[in-house]
Parts: structure tokens; C-alpha cells; sequence
């Protein structure tokens, strides 16, 4: 069982056409067209001094979904579209309405091929919107302009051919204390100014959080949403086949021009997609490695961190600062005074002296009662040239969603200092194995790493590739790419950002570079590797990989077999498994969607229900085909690597998931005063 | 004897032409900035709404100076048809410095749409200062053609300023404003402050319209772009052209903005057929028949070539009194004014329209906020408060 439905197109299409995008007018219902490039748009049919070119199967794709958006679009109960990751939002469908924000049932449409077929997939979400206008928040919620022109998305309400509706922009700039410069793309490519009415900034749980006025209301927000948009796997698939015969279905047939576009009517079976499992036994275990001890291996995390008990002998003292307002102080005492001393429960014990060999000595205190204190608190001690404060590890108390989390992480970040915030007061066992390992990893330690398996050849090295958008003047306009490098154990090893700016442009050059430069540092320490793997959240394009290939053989000679992984988690592709009450596909099963010599693509259960990574993996040299199930079994193994959480183990590989921290830290660092961080922090996990 | 019920009747029935007429001086006189914009480059001139004297006033006036009248039109000795006031319709005008205040009084008086001008600089006891210029402005009415009296204000920022904090304005309204001795003490004096800073400004204006005198020869490495070498450029363009400081300053900025560093790349934009050609069309569309000077081709030129159309659009569009948007019906650029109606007036987002054609796309005033015309009943912030999700 799938969440695809198929499309048929009659006849067949074998060319396409180009056309100059200056001056272009599209004959609706005659033609479709789609963008192409920056000059040119595809068309279906031909208009004057159009140019053909053979069908590709994603041009195909780009036409049917340009005609699936175009009819949503003429469906007055669907609004807030956004066409570039295929999403509508139904407004029937309205699961929770609150004064200040109402949960609604949103679809992910996509149109992919597969095996040779082309399909529809559908998958039910929810999305959370704020309802206060922008002038509500401005004049009954003390927000000032500043605060919607970093966070800048919203919903602006504005009409077209009549017709009224709210639609995708960005707030640019405030005019007047009630307008508003608006970038609308459904309007046009420009901006408009809007009063403030008539704009509702994107939902964002720090400014709800600041509106809503019970406390209550706030304990109770996540587990109500979580309530309303949970799924079980039964309900997903039920829900899929009610939208299609409601939202979908009814777009079908199409007929432009002598082309019919047509849609099944149930789902594709699963049983047309060949399918391998990799058994939670058959995974990589975890190994906990330790100095003067041997090491200890276990399936779980938790019990193979508590096999290691450290005699007091052998613990080292460990020097941290704390900053924290009067009120916090005590508190935050206690937790260093428990991580110290340990907690218990009837599963087990943890303690920093006992599992890490570490105990915590206060060396100094910082009262901070307000920003300022903060500010000038964090000075004198960074500034600070007594022992005390060099060699030590700081510790912050922060209230929840405090504005200052980011600019303090930026701050110490800057100064070459991994640090701690702390939020809460509520302390248990489970909160003093994550912040006991957090710490334990930003002191530059390897908290655990995976076991060998001489049956699955391994990577060598791992190499996670990412891009972080950074803010200069006031738009996001830079983008920086970095790597972060596992061994082939999965224990990280460093993080390597690139000198210049990445941009469309300059791209090809600047992956290699990094590659070569994060190759050389690998290489310093006298390893010589021979497979790697390269995970990225986005599409490698042939020249990316032909680049970067080149410049690893040219960094490391030994290299003889390097794999491209490309992940999406936000595709919404669905497996559901009809052998299964519940129809919950079973981690580690995966399902080939396409294998051919140009690549291959694979569509992975990662233990969440209804949680599958699609991956696409192109191999180069590519003379043999990609061992599907090698890969997969790498690719799971990365998702028990993440230091963050000794408690929970997550669905997405440690690549992606630094990554994804790196970026959201740069990227609200470039917001603050300290936008970059220090170099010497590079082989310390300070983000996690 | 006047003969108030016919010059109601006849001021009533031609009450939509009279607006129209108005609106029309409007456009006329920010078509004159426009020219006066493309002489001198001064930016900061306004152009306000002009007002349409309503007939009581006007039978009013007419007995309050003892004149008889039958109808509110008469012939003059050149059989042409007036109307009985000599403030028919009343237009202002702001600007920087009193020489800009009698350069825009000389195109006024040169342009065709107006005629018979008298021109007196008011000085009142109060401390009121502006010049008045009684014209006539000629057009159609009812297939006759008709010289419609227009009493012209124009002032200086300084003097506008003054007016709106003493209140003390040329139409003082009915019963008149009472000030006290002090308050008409500081109000003249503050007025004497406010000449002596106009007269200061007119120095900075000279100053900055005098030209800049381009040197008899270049140097071999005089390469880079200066004062010297596009004064010397623009004057052997073939057309013996200066250029005042004020434009050499804003024409240094955008060849700088531009990143147009050598005097070569400045002669290739000087050198394109195509680039004047499209700025004579474009500047023919805002009603501007002059060849092409050496400072438009270098000033637009550039950003032109540099592929910033809509900048550019945009740039010569208000350089020439108009906006960058156009009705969509008749595909007319909008004025400023037309362009601020719809802005001000009505909830457009991007669809605007001419005079002409906006009512029939907002036809109505919102129900509920009463403030902007909309397609709807109701206009769109009002709608946007309920919110369906």
C-alpha cells in the first residue's frame, strides 16, 4: 500500500518545447507551461519561434504539477499555497481555532517518477497559524516593527481577478506604524504595501508564547496540537484516499489540447516496488570507549553508557562558571550539585563522576539579572585572564524562549567557548544523561560511536555537506557551506566551514575547496581513506559531483569508491504495510524506486511509522550498481550517533542532524553582534 | 442684480466638467514641474490639490465687490467666454527657493494652456508672503471654448510651513481668525526669520546652478570620470553642452553607483543610438517632445545598460511628473496625483487606474470603515478582520 496514485498521459509525450521568457503569454487551457531556466519556459505545445526538445521525465513533472497547482488554485477551500514544496492548505478543514491561532489540514503534493511511471503522491499534514494581525500584535501585544522584519514571513490578504484571498509574502519594511511593504510572488514580482490588517505574520511559538496570557494555555499548546495532528499509520492512509477523492480526483481527467492527463483511482500497491529490510539485530551496535577501560558494546544507547562505572580515583575535576539571576541561582546549583552527586531510578544510576569520569567544580558565579548584567557579566569573564576562568566550561540559566538564547550561544561561540544553557528548573534522570553527554561532548569527548561489521563494507569516512543562509543587511544573502567529518566508527571528528561565500555561481568551486580543505585536515592525522560517503539534504547536481570527485582523487589518491547520498525528509512519499494491523512499515525496511546505471533512489523506513528518508545515491566510479542494502545500513547507524540525546534515538542520520544545528545557529548568529564562530571550536561539538 | 438661481443652475450642471477642469490644471501644472524637474534637476517640488470654488462663495464674492451678474459666464472684449470670478478654481504650489518660485511662474506663463497672467508678490502686514498668479487657463466646455480664471499661490517651503503654523493663509474662511497682539507679533517675526533663510537659500541655489566649465583639453592618462572629464565629454558631444553643479553632482553619484569608472565606458553609453532612441520614445509617452541631452543619455543611459529597466522606468516616469504605474484600461501612465489616489484612496494592491477609469473598478466606498473605495462591499483590510481560519 502507497500513498502514489498514478497518472497516465495519452498520447504519450516525446518533445517539449522552449520559449523565450521575454514577453511570454500563456494560452491557458490551450498549452502548459513551467518555468525552465531564468530565460526560458517548457511549454507542452509549441507557440511562435518556440524551440523542441526531447521529453525529459522531469519536465514531465513540472507540467503536471503545474496544471494540478494551477486547478487547487481555482478551489476556493484551499488557500496559502506554496507551489515550490507543493503545499495547500484546505481551510474546511479547521482540526483547532483558538483566538490567537488555529491548527488546519494542509497536503504535500507531489509528482514524481518511479519505475518508469509517473504518480501523484499525497500526503495529510497540519500547519499551525497565527491569527493576530500585525497591528494586533504592534498595538494590543507590545511586538515593535523589528520583530517582523527578521522573522519576516506571513499571510497577506489581497485580491486578484476579483476574487480575495490569503496568499504566501514577506514583510520587507515598515512604511507607517500601519503599512507595510509586502513581497506577494501570486501578485507579481514586487512588493505592495499592505496595511497591517491585512497581514498576518507567519506562526512562530516564541511570539505565541509571549501572547498567550494563561500559563495554562501554554502547558497544555504542544500536547493539544500533538493531539489534533497526530496520525496513526491507519488514519494516514484513510485520510489519504478521502483528500484524493476530494481534492484530487475531481482535477482529473485534464484535457489540454489533444493531450489527456489522466488519474487512477486507488493508490499504487507497494508490491510493484522491491523491498529488503535490515533487522534492528542486524544493526550496528553501539560502543562505548573509554580510557583505561575495555571497550563495552550494546543494541541500546542508555545501557551501553551505563556500563562504564569510573572508580573515584580515576575521576578528574572539571572547572565550570555559572551566570543565573538571583531567583535561578540555587537552582542551578542543585542540578550541578545532582549531576555531581547522581540520580537513580529503578532502571539505573547516572552520575558525571560515574559514567564520565568528570566532577564539576563551581569555580565562579555571575548574578545576571538583566540583559545588560549579561552582557557585562559575559565580558568580565570572557575577558578574564585568571585560570579559573580560562580553563572552565560555562553555564548559563536562560529562561524558556528568552531572546538572549542565541546571542549568548553567538557570544561564547565568537570567543572560542562551547557553553551551556540551561532553561528549566525540572531535572530527572533522563535530563541528567542528555545534559551530563551534551557536556561531555562539548568538552571534547566521544561519548559512544558504532561497532564494525566485517559483513557490511563501512565508509571510511563520513562527510556531512550542508549550507547555512546568513543575514547581511538585513536579507538573507549569504550562504556558507561547511562539513562536518565522521570516522568510519560515526563518532564526529570536526566541522570545516568555506572561506568565501557559496552562491549559485561560484558553487563549483567552492565545494571542491571545501571537500579538499576538509580532506587535508582528515589527512593529517595519517589515515588513508578509501570509500566515503557524502550525505547532503539537497539534490547533488552531475557537476557538483564530478567537481568534488576530482578534488577528492586529487586531495587523496587512495580514495577508489565515493558515495553521493542525497537525502529528503520532507517528501511525502508513504509506504503503509498491509501484512501490519496497524500498517506500520517496520525500520530499516526499505523500497527501490529507481535503480539504473544514472541512479539510484531508495525510499527508507527510519523507525518513526511513518518517518521514510528518501534517498538518492549516485556512485562514482558507477561500473558497479550501488549495494542498496550497504548503504541503507550505513545510513541507519548514522542515526544512532547523535550526542545530543542519550535518551532518544532519533530517525534522522547525525550528518543531517548537525548540520541542520549548525545552520540554524549560524543563522540566527548572523542576526547578532557575534556572527562567527571562533576556529578553534572546529573539533568540538559546541552545537549540540 | 445677480441672478443667484441661474448661476446655480448653470455652476450645478457643469459642476462634473468644472472637476474635470480642475484635475486637468493639476496634470497641466505637474507636467510644467516636470519640465522645470528636467531643466534644474531640483527635486521637492509639490504640486497640491487644487479647490473649485463652490457657488455660494461665489455669489457671494460677486456681491461683497458690488458686481451684477446674470449668468457665471461673460464675454470678454475678445468675445471669449470667462467666468465671473477671478478665483475660480485655486491651485498651490511648494518649492525650494524663491528663484524656483519665479521660474515655475515664467513656464506657467509660457505654456499654452494658460494665458492673460498677472503676477503680484503678496506681502501682507500679517507676515504672509507668496506669489499670486492670476491666469487663465483655456479648454473646452460644452464644445465652447471657455478661459477658466485660476488664482495660482505659489511659495516656497519655508512660506507654506509659516502658513500652516499661523493659520494665516490668503482664503481666510468666513468670520476670520482671531490672534492676539503677541501671538501676530511672533507670527511676523518668525515670517522676517523665515525670508532672511529663504534669501540664504537662494544663494545655495545659485550657487549650485552655475555650470561647471569644461577644461579646452584632456590630459592622455585623464581616463577615470571627474567633474573635469565629463564636463569636457558632455560639451564635445556635438551640442555645446554645460552642465550646472547640481547636475554634475547627481550625475558623478549614478555613473558611480553604476560602477562607470572610465571616461571609455561613459563615451560607449554617449556613443548608443539605441540607448537615445528609447529614452527620446519614452520621454515622447510622458509628453516630452526635447532631443535627448548629453546628461539624460548618461544619467538614464546608465541604468539602461546595466539592465535596470524597472529603476529606470521608474526614475524618468516621476522625473517627468508622472508614476511608474499605468491604467490598466487605457494603459496611461498615472500621475502623481492619480497614482496617490489610488495609494490613499482606494485598496488596490496592483491593479491602478486613470482618473477616468478608476471608478468603475472601485466603485464602491467600504461599508464598514467608510474611508476606501473598493470592488467590494466592503474593502479588503475591513475583510481581512475575519479571518475564516
Amino acid at each position: 500500500m502507497t500513498n502514489f496514485f498514478e497518472i497516465t498521459i495519452s498520447p504519450e509525450i516525446k518533445e517539449l518545447f522552449l520559449n523565450d521568457r521575454g514577453n511570454f503569454i500563456e494560452e491557458s487551457f490551450k498549452n502548459i507551461s513551467a518555468n525552465f531556466s531564468k530565460t526560458k519556459i517548457i511549454s507542452l505545445y509549441s507557440y511562435p519561434n518556440s524551440e523542441s526538445i526531447p521529453a525529459k521525465s522531469f519536465h514531465i513533472e513540472w507540467l503536471v504539477k503545474k496544471i494540478i497547482f494551477e486547478k487547487l488554485e481555482q478551489n476556493k477551500s484551499v488557500f496559502d499555497i506554496d507551489y515550490k514544496s507543493g503545499e495547500v492548505t484546505l481551510l474546511n478543514e479547521n482540526l483547532l481555532q483558538k483566538t490567537e491561532y488555529s491548527l488546519l489540514r494542509r497536503l504535500i503534493i507531489q509528482v514524481f517518477h518511479a519505475n518508469g511511471k509517473l504518480f501523484v503522491a499525497i500526503d495529510p499534514i497540519t500547519k499551525k497559524y497565527n491569527r493576530l494581525s500585525l497591528a494586533k500584535l504592534l498595538e494590543e501585544h507590545n511586538f515593535k516593527p523589528e520583530d517582523f522584519t527578521e522573522q519576516n514571513r506571513c499571510l497577506v490578504f489581497v485580491e486578484k481577478n476579483n476574487a480575495r484571498k490569503w496568499v504566501r509574502g514577506n514583510i520587507v519594511g515598515f512604511l507607517s506604524d500601519d503599512l507595510v511593504k509586502v513581497e506577494v510572488p501570486y501578485l507579481f514580482d514586487g512588493t505592495i504595501e499592505a496595511n497591517t490588517t491585512r497581514v498576518l505574520p507567519a506562526f512562530n511559538k516564541k511570539f505565541l508564547f509571549e501572547v498567550l496570557k494563561d500559563p495554562k494555555q501554554k502547558l497544555n499548546f504542544d500536547k493539544e496540537n500533538k493531539a489534533k495532528s497526530a496520525f496513526t499509520s491507519r488514519q494516514k492512509y484513510e485520510s489519504i484516499l478521502s483528500y484524493h477523492e476530494q481534492y484530487i480526483k475531481p482535477i482529473f481527467p485534464i484535457q489540454i489540447g489533444e493531450t489527456k492527463i489522466s488519474i487512477s483511482e486507488n493508490p499504487t500497491s507497494s508490491d510493484s516496488f522491491p523491498s529488503e529490510i535490515i533487522a534492528p539485530k542486524d544493526e550496528p551496535k553501539i560502543v562505548v570507549s573509554r580510557k583505561g577501560f575495555n571497550s563495552v558494546e550494546h543494541q541500546k544507547i542508555l545501557p551501553a553508557l551505563s556500563k562504564i562505572s569510573y572508580p573515584s580515583n580515576k575521576v578528574i575535576t572539571q572547572n565550570i562558571v555559572l551566570f543565573a539571576p538571583d531567583n535561578q541561582l540555587d537552582n542551578l546549583r542543585e542540578i550541578i550539585n545532582q549531576l555531581n552527586n547522581g540520580i537513580k531510578n529503578q532502571y539505573g544510576e547516572i552520575s558525571m563522576p560515574l559514567r564520565f569520569g568528570i566532577k564539576f567544580k563551581i569555580v565562579d558565579e555571575f548574578i545576571v539579572n538583566s540583559p545588560n548584567d549579561l552582557l557585562q557579566k559575559t565580558d568580565m569573564y570572557l575577558q578574564s585572564a585568571e585560570e579559573n576562568h580560562t580553563e572552565s566550561f560555562p553555564i548559563v540559566y536562560l529562561s524558556k524562549m528568552s531572546n538572549w538564547y542565541y546571542k549568548i550561544k553567538a557570544k561564547f561561540a565568537f570567543y572560542a567557548k562551547s557553553s551551556q544553557i540551561i532553561s528549566t528548573p525540572k531535572f530527572d534522570i533522563y535530563s541528567a544523561w542528555n545534559l551530563a553527554t551534551n557536556i561531555y561532548a562539548k568538552l571534547g569527548n566521544k561519548p559512544w560511536a558504532i561497532s564494525d561489521n566485517p559483513n557490511m563494507p563501512n565508509a571510511d569516512i563520513i562527510l556531512g555537506l550542508a549550507t547555512s543562509w546568513l543575514k547581511k543587511q538585513s536579507r538573507f544573502s549569504r550562504k556558507v557551506g561547511f562539513v562536518n567529518v565522521f570516522d568510519k566508527n560515526g563518532s564526529w571528528l570536526f566541522v570545516k566551514s568555506s572561506s568565501q561565500d557559496i552562491d549559485f555561481d561560484n558553487r563549483l568551486n567552492e565545494f571542491p575547496k571545501l571537500m579538499k580543505d576538509t580532506l587535508n585536515t582528515y589527512l593529517a592525522s595519517g589515515e588513508n581513506p578509501k570509500i566515503i560517503d557524502i550525505h547532503y539534504s539537497k539534490k547533488f547536481s552531475i557537476w557538483e559531483r564530478k567537481k568534488i570527485f576530482e578534488a577528492i582523487k586529487e586531495t587523496c589518491p587512495s580514495v577508489s569508491e565515493v558515495y553521493f547520498i542525497s537525502f529528503d525528509d520532507t517528501h511525502p512519499l508513504k509506504f503503509f504495510d498491509k501484512n501490519s494491523p496497524s500498517l506500520d512499515v517496520p525500520r530499516g525496511k526499505f523500497f527501490t524506486l529507481n535503480q539504473d546505471d544514472f541512479q539510484t533512489e531508495i525510499l527508507l523506513s527510519v523507525g518513526d511509522s511513518q518517518r521514510f528518508q528518501r534517498l538518492r545515491i549516485w556512485k562514482i566510479p558507477n561500473e558497479t550498481p550501488v549495494n542498496t542494502k550497504a548503504v541503507a545500513y550505513r545510513v541507519l547507524a548514522m542515526t544512532k550517533l547523535n550526542w545530543r540525546s542519550a535518551v532518544k534515538e532519533t530517525s534522522e542520520p547525525v550528518t543531517l542532524r548537525y548540520a541542520h544545528e549548525i545552520a540554524k545557529l549560524t543563522n540566527q548568529f548572523s542576526f547578532t553582534e557575534w556572527k562567527s564562530v571562533n576556529n578553534q571550536l572546529s573539533s568540538k561539538p559546541w552545537f549540540i | 442684480m445677480i441672478d443667484e438661481s441661474k448661476i446655480r443652475e448653470e455652476y450645478d450642471k457643469s459642476l462634473p466638467e468644472f472637476e474635470k477642469i480642475r484635475d486637468s490644471i493639476v496634470k497641466t501644472l505637474e507636467r510644467i514641474i516636470g519640465i522645470y524637474h528636467e531643466e534644474l534637476r531640483f527635486h521637492a517640488v509639490d504640486v497640491h490639490k487644487a479647490r473649485l470654488k463652490e457657488a455660494s462663495r461665489l455669489i457671494e464674492k460677486l456681491r461683497r465687490k458690488g458686481k451684477e451678474a446674470n449668468s457665471l459666464f461673460v464675454k470678454n472684449d475678445k468675445d471669449e467666454i470667462e467666468l465671473v470670478v477671478n478665483d475660480f478654481i485655486g491651485a498651490r504650489i511648494s518649492c525650494n527657493t524663491k528663484d524656483d518660485v519665479k521660474r515655475i511662474i515664467e513656464l506657467v506663463i509660457l505654456n499654452d494652456r494658460f494665458s492673460n497672467a498677472t503676477v503680484e508678490e503678496k506681502i501682507k502686514p500679517s507676515g504672509y508672503r507668496a506669489w499670486h498668479v492670476d491666469i487663465f487657463y483655456k479648454t473646452y466646455l460644452d464644445d465652447d471654448h471657455v478661459l477658466v480664471p485660476l488664482e495660482l499661490q505659489i511659495k516656497t517651503h519655508l512660506q507654506t510651513a509659516w502658513g500652516e503654523i499661523t493659520h494665516d493663509e490668503s482664503y481666510v474662511p468666513q468670520g476670520g481668525i482671531q490672534k492676539n497682539i503677541w501671538e501676530t507679533e511672533y507670527s511676523k517675526h518668525m515670517a522676517d526669520m523665515l525670508n532672511t533663510l529663504d534669501e540664504m537659500a537662494k544663494t545655495i541655489r545659485q550657487q549650485r546652478l552655475t555650470t561647471v566649465p569644461p577644461p579646452k583639453h584632456l590630459r592622455d592618462d585623464d581616463i577615470n570620470i571627474n567633474q573635469n572629464t565629463i564636463s569636457y565629454l558632455i560639451s564635445g558631444f556635438g551640442k555645446n553642452e554645460t552642465v550646472t553643479r547640481q547636475k554634475m553632482d547627481i550625475l558623478l553619484q549614478r555613473l558611480s553607483e553604476q560602477r562607470i569608472e572610465t571616461l571609455a565606458q561613459a563615451k560607449e553609453i554617449l556613443n548608443s543610438q539605441e540607448l537615445e532612441k528609447k529614452i527620446k520614445k519614452d520621454k515622447e509617452k510622458l509628453k516630452n517632445y526635447e532631443n535627448v541631452s548629453a546628461f539624460e543619455l548618461l544619467y538614464y543611459g546608465t541604468l539602461l545598460n546595466t539592465g535596470k529597466i524597472s529603476d529606470y522606468e521608474a526614475e524618468i516616469n516621476k522625473d517627468y511628473g508622472y508614476s511608474i504605474s499605468s491604467c490598466l484600461e487605457c494603459k496611461r501612465f498615472l500621475t502623481e496625483n492619480e497614482y496617490k489616489y489610488m495609494k490613499e484612496e482606494t485598496d488596490t494592491d496592483i491593479d491602478f487606474y486613470c482618473e477616468e477609469h478608476r471608478d468603475a473598478h472601485f466603485p464602491n466606498l467600504c461599508e464598514n470603515c467608510k474611508k476606501l473605495k473598493t470592488s467590494q462591499q466592503i474593502c479588503k483590510n475591513c475583510e481581512a478582520e475575519k479571518s475564516p481560519f
